[in-house]
């Protein structure tokens, strides 16, 4: 029952990161390295609005505090897209190094500011819920539900509006898409901004839970990275269904072996992945 | 005349200005007695080893090793664990580390050897995760956050310790360089215009990427286990992302595929670097954002920049290529 409990928790959480990462590397061909930083960045933002701007006050200015630092990482996101990677955008290297250059960027400036010991940001809702006799923190079960209301909202956009209908196009069949006029480059600056206010409505709302520290944008990285390839790059079904095999796995690794294990997990199932079924559950075949 | 005849393929097609580094450094310590320089110029050299042996494996082939760190720090925290608690001396621990490295290198090489682009990149990050990972977990043996300190040092005064990375830095350069240039390195620059095309005319590629890959990691090992006996320390800094980041930054600004590039973006950079040291406190922040500027400014790095490909002489003087008139 535990396990079941927070992996389900954990398999939303990673869900969350997960399939924005899947998203604009599948739309724009970005493997975006920085992905952890916006989980970051919307951790630190809303403690920024909410310390600094608003002055520590009422749960209401937590929640518009939290809002705001998704829409600017949002804009961030656009804005580095736009300036940063556009120019080069074809050599996958240059796209690597520098995303993975700013993430060591912003941390750095986050640890000069806050320090690395980092700093806390209070909870949306106190409190805990005890279901069949496990106690679980309100703050973490938030994250069940509001996964389970954006994803399908995901889903809508990208089938059924006009926009998200062209990004769609564009991650299915680039050639195509711009053949039959969706500009890719709109469709993949819309791409970039939603997927990192998606990590970092993550990292807003895991913020009270977790420590916020300038380290904390490396494993969240590297479990998206772990969950895309497990459901096969591309494939955003794949990679929800994988954010919850990662998340009970580990669970049920910290229960049976040591708690130490958990963040070999997910590194270990990269590599047996890669290494034995490079498609993933459910992508198409690697060229 | 004889020795010059028996030198000339060692000179032959050289960059001038690489040689002109490795010979300022060389000339340096003698000049200058302080010794806070001198350790600067010894670190630059050791990331010169870092950013040319991982410019064999990916500058050649394409293929982006994301987890250099691996074989520098896994090497490092094999020949401090010898030399520290089985006494061994360093002049055995260090080759003993960087053979590891290599055959390391040979494994991770042929499990990742059917993944390209992002998928290899992520793989090999995820090697040196594990084993950045595996520090922190087998602390009895490896110290932990704390690492192993008290190493060994190669000899008591700095300016001879200076001397032997220095050594080890023009040893990796020529080897490397000559590797390049050979038949070996043209097939790797052939596997990186189309793998494909190269395999149809014969040639395995499999082998020489694997080749290239234990070579990479053999070289990153000696440049580890040196690295570690001159700062007599290990710590988990050595396995971390940051490093693998950081080798990729210094060999990508110097212009990738040319092994005088890195050798130049790795010992232009950490001079910049430890010159930062007067602002300690924004010192990575500049630092860090001086490399993205770099990047965003000259993504194929500083010696592949179009005006120095362009000239003739510059080219001469920067790459060693003569230009047929």
């Amino acid at each position: 029952m535990e396990i079941l409990i927070i992996g389900t928790v954990r398999g939303a959480l990673y869900s969350l990161i997960a399939v924005g990462f899947v998203l604009i590397f599948s739309v724009g061909g970005i493997l975006n390295l920085a992905h952890g930083t916006y989980y970051m960045l919307g951790a630190y933002l809303t403690y920024i609005f909410y310390t600094f701007v608003f002055g520590m006050g009422g749960i209401n200015l937590l929640l518009i505090s939290a809002i705001l630092s998704v829409l600017s990482v949002g804009i961030i996101a656009c804005l580095v897209y736009y300036i940063l990677l556009r120019p080069h955008i074809q050599s996958l290297l240059y796209v690597m190094v520098m995303t993975l250059a700013l993430a060591l960027f912003v941390g750095e400036v986050m640890s000069l500011l806050f320090g690395v010991s980092g700093t806390r940001v209070p909870s949306l809702i106190e409190g805990s819920m005890s279901i069949g006799g496990v106690k679980v923190i309100n703050q973490q079960l938030i994250l069940i539900p509001i996964t389970a209301l954006i994803l399908p909202a995901l889903w809508y956009f990208l089938k059924k509006t006009k926009m998200g209908q062209g990004v769609d196009a564009v991650a299915q069949q680039r050639t195509g898409a711009i053949l039959m006029g969706v500009s890719v480059e709109t469709a993949t600056l819309i791409t970039s901004g939603l997927s990192a206010s998606l990590a970092a409505l993550a990292g807003a709302l895991i913020a009270p839970v977790s420590s916020v520290v300038p380290e904390m944008w490396l494993f969240p990285l590297i479990k998206a990275f772990a969950i895309a390839i497990l459901g096969g790059i591309g494939s955003l079904a794949g990679s929800v269904i994988a954010s919850f095999v990662i998340g009970y796995a580990e669970i049920l690794g910290s229960f049976l072996i040591s708690e130490q294990l958990t963040e070999l997990v997910a590194l270990v199932v990269i590599i047996l992945v890669l290494v034995f079924k490079p498609s993933g559950i459910m992508g198409y075949k690697l060229r | 005349m004889n020795l010059l005849k028996r030198l000339a393929p060692f000179t032959q097609n050289q960059s001038p200005f690489g040689l002109l580094i490795l010979l300022a450094m060389a000339v340096y310590p003698p000049i200058s007695d302080n010794l806070f320089y001198i350790e600067i110029i010894k670190l630059a050299a050791i990331y010169a080893i870092f950013a040319m042996s991982w410019d064999i494996l990916t500058g050649y082939t394409h293929e982006v090793n994301f987890g250099f760190a691996f074989f520098i720090g896994g090497a490092g925290y094999l020949s401090g664990i010898l030399s520290s608690l089985l006494s061994v001396s360093l002049y055995l621990a260090i080759p003993i580390a960087a053979l590891a490295a290599g055959v390391s290198g040979i494994f991770i090489g042929y499990l990742t050897l059917r993944l390209k682009g992002p998928y290899f990149a992520m793989a090999t990050l995820a090697f040196a995760s594990i084993l950045y990972k595996l520090s922190f977990i087998f602390y009895e043996i490896t110290g932990g956050e704390e690492g192993i300190s008290g190493l060994d040092t190669f000899t008591d005064d700095p300016t001879k310790d200076f001397y032997v990375v220095w050594g080890a830095m023009v040893a990796i350069y020529f080897v490397l360089s000559l590797y390049a240039r050979s038949k070996h390195g043209i097939i790797l620059k052939a596997i990186r215009a189309d793998e494909d095309a190269t395999q149809s005319a014969g040639i395995n590629t499999a082998y020489y990427k694997i080749e290239a890959f234990a070579i990479s990691g053999f070289m990153a090992g000696i440049g580890g286990g040196v690295f570690t006996h001159s700062q007599m320390h290990i710590g988990p800094t050595m396995l971390s992302g940051y490093l693998s980041v950081i080798v990729v930054l210094l060999a990508m600004i110097g212009g990738m595929g040319t092994i005088v590039g890195p050798l130049l973006g790795a010992i232009c950079l950490s001079i910049v670097n430890e010159s930062l040291r007067i602002v300690e406190e924004y010192r990575i922040i500049i630092y860090t954002g001086l490399l993205i500027l770099f990047i965003y400014l000259a993504p194929d790095g500083l010696i592949n920049l179009k005006f120095i490909k362009g000239s003739r002489l510059l080219s001469f003087i920067f790459m060693g290529d003569r230009k047929p008139t």
